[in-house]
């Protein structure tokens, strides 16, 4: 009874995969995610001009818009407007090297 | 690569259900790392219960919908605390989150590999040797550690509590294995077994209604293993007479294989 049960365990039972060798993350994988982070990282910083970063990093920590735009002095819509345009920038930079 | 950060919903109102679907199996690795970047790197000593507060069970049942904005602002820029919220709701999420886990298994594998890295982190490789269960959710294994700790609670509580005067106690209980039925001696072997396993289904004939009657309860059932353990079986034995043959040498350290004689 009790090795019918263990049986049945080791059954259900699957090992996950070690670190840094599991399917997407190869070392290979790792180091392509590195450098993005770290390019991103300056690209925030060089590509973007103060209020686009401003605009941004807002954003990203999940901001009232409304409360951001008026922070800023600006209408909702041109918020909207630099958070587009930011995006854009920073993805061409990010992805061809090419900072403005 | 995808870039996780540049997806983010441009209203407000939309973070919080497009994080939850990062939490419960989108890329929240690669989400970390990227808010790392862009707001540099965030005080370490914040706490997940410091900025939840009494908000993280509601967050358990109900999503991040039980959260307001400014507690999510707080976890963007410190997205260290996103791993811990991803943690916590692992292990703790009600059927809101567990469904989110379950609905491919892809979400589960990512976010399997986000508090497998974290345990990587903190204990030596040696030490690691973690199996995860297929197809049971997360929550149904805690759940089971949860009921042996129970279990061993109430067996531990029982030895605590069991008395010192345990003859006059015996003598008080007429129930389960206290009882001179579970244990008749004219039996045959077949019949002498099920009396005693019949004796152990009587723990369930009448369940406590309260802490007294459960201490009570308790104490007599500890009365009932203890006759069982000193009491001689007798009528178990005929059918096995080699075990009286046995007898077990002097312990010592490693030896625990008992010896035949004759």
């Amino acid at each position: 009874m009790i090795d019918v049960h263990r049986r049945n365990e080791r059954r259900k039972t699957v090992s996950l995969p070690d670190e840094n060798v599991s399917a997407g993350h190869s070392p290979e994988d790792l180091a392509v995610e590195a450098e993005y982070w770290a390019k991103l990282k300056d690209c925030v910083e060089s590509c973007l001009n103060e209020t686009e970063r401003m605009v941004f990093k807002g954003n990203v920590a999940g901001e009232d818009a409304a409360t951001l735009a008026m922070t800023l002095n600006l209408t909702r819509d041109r918020l909207y407007r630099i958070l587009h345009d930011a995006r854009k920038k920073l993805s061409l930079c990010v992805f061809s090297g090419d900072k403005e | 690569m995808k870039p996780t950060i540049l997806n983010m919903p441009e209203s407000s109102d939309a973070v919080g259900p497009w994080l939850e679907d990062v939490l419960s199996g989108g890329d929240l690795r690669g989400l970390v790392a990227e808010l790392r970047a862009v707001h540099g790197d965030s005080d370490d000593n914040l706490q997940l219960d410091a900025v939840m507060g009494d908000r993280k069970h509601a967050v358990a049942n109900q999503g991040l919908a039980a959260l307001n904005r400014e507690t999510i602002t707080l976890l963007l820029t410190h997205p260290n605390l996103l791993l811990d919220l991803q943690e916590f709701l692992i292990v703790e999420g009600e059927e809101y989150w567990t469904s989110k886990f379950n609905a491919d298994t892809e979400s589960a594998h990512n976010a399997a590999e986000n508090v497998l890295r974290r345990i990587n982190d903190e204990i030596p490789e040696s030490d690691l040797a973690i199996k995860a269960p297929e197809s049971e959710p997360p929550t149904r294994r805690f759940l089971s550690l949860a009921i042996a700790a129970s279990v061993l609670c109430i067996v531990a509580t029982a030895w605590l509590l069991r008395p010192f005067g345990g003859d006059e106690q015996i003598a008080s209980t007429t129930w389960g294995w206290a009882n001179e039925q579970s244990t008749p001696q004219d039996a045959s072997p077949d019949e002498y077994l099920n009396a005693i396993a019949d004796g152990a289904q009587a723990w369930f004939k009448k369940p406590p209604s309260d802490k007294e009657s459960l201490i009570k309860r308790l104490r007599e059932f500890n009365d009932g293993c203890q006759r069982l353990i000193e009491m001689e079986h007798t009528a178990a034995q005929p059918r096995r007479p080699w075990v009286a043959q046995i007898q077990l040498p002097a312990m010592e350290e490693g030896d625990r294989k008992p010896t035949r004689i004759g």
